[in-house]
């Protein structure tokens, strides 16, 4: 599985502007709403589902990142959105500090495989400096999928 | 990434993961918080692969599906009850206890 199986091109926010958890998650909702991806009708339902995913402990997991997640019977197959915060979010992170990479995720019920696979994949590529440095540095939506496609690609040292 | 090398120091169990889920992020967390409590080095091995136990970044990548087979091993002078507690959290799979 890579990064761009899975990252909705379209959906990337290159520059989210939000002051809270909560915008930030209904943003990234949004876009992929926008794409197509989600129903405007389940919108609200996947952002309440998220929030309650965050209150069992937050998805901010560390140096920066978060990775915001739920299941649902409405989408088909794993689909996420990647953001980019430069003025960060406060995600009641693990290590106290803000969030300026997000990856949300939407998954449908039946297939928790594909659920932790994509973990791997988004945990072993944050877990590179390079990759998250250049991934703040994007300054838009095409920088941030051909930096997901270097990743997938093993071009990233 | 902790060694495989067992001495006094080091405890060792095997565990299963019994959620339909897999081991996902909730119990990560609360594997790292709780691991994170022990002064002792805590592996999960999978395989020929191992993982920091005190690490959400290692622990994402374990991909431990439902029925995986997870072996804990714990060095340091709190390794048995690193590895009781640990263990406890598999054993009851992660339901706190009633």
């Amino acid at each position: 599985m890579k990064l761009t199986d899975f990252v909705v091109s379209g959906a990337v926010i290159p520059s989210l502007q939000v002051s809270n958890k909560e915008a930030a998650i209904r943003g990234m909702v949004d876009s992929l709403v926008q794409t197509g991806n989600i129903k405007s009708g389940d919108a609200d339902g996947i952002v309440a589902a998220i929030l309650k995913r965050e209150e069992l402990g937050s998805t901010g997991i560390g140096r920066g990142v978060a990775v915001p997640h739920t299941k649902h019977s409405s989408v088909d197959r794993l689909i996420a959105t990647v953001a980019i915060a430069p003025n960060g979010v406060d995600f009641a992170s693990l290590d106290g500090e803000d969030v300026y990479i997000l990856f949300l995720l939407v998954s449908p019920p039946d297939r928790p495989g594909d659920h932790l696979r994509a973990l791997e994949n988004i945990s072993r590529h944050l877990r590179n400096d390079h990759f998250c440095n250049f991934l703040r540095q994007c300054k838009d939506a095409a920088g941030v999928i051909e930096l997901l496609e270097e990743a997938d690609n093993n071009q990233l040292s | 990434m902790a060694t495989a090398i067992m001495d006094s120091s080091t405890t060792s169990r095997e565990v299963v993961v019994g959620l339909p889920e897999g081991f996902h992020m909730t119990p990560m967390q609360a594997v790292a918080a709780l691991a994170q409590q022990f002064a002792c080095e805590i592996a999960i091995h999978k395989g020929d692969r191992a993982v920091d136990a005190k690490s959400m970044y290692d622990l994402m990548t374990l991909m431990a599906e439902h029925g995986a087979q997870l072996v804990l091993i714990a060095r340091g002078a709190d390794a048995t009850a690193a590895i009781q507690a640990i263990g406890d959290l598999f054993d009851c799979n992660f339901r706190p206890p009633a």
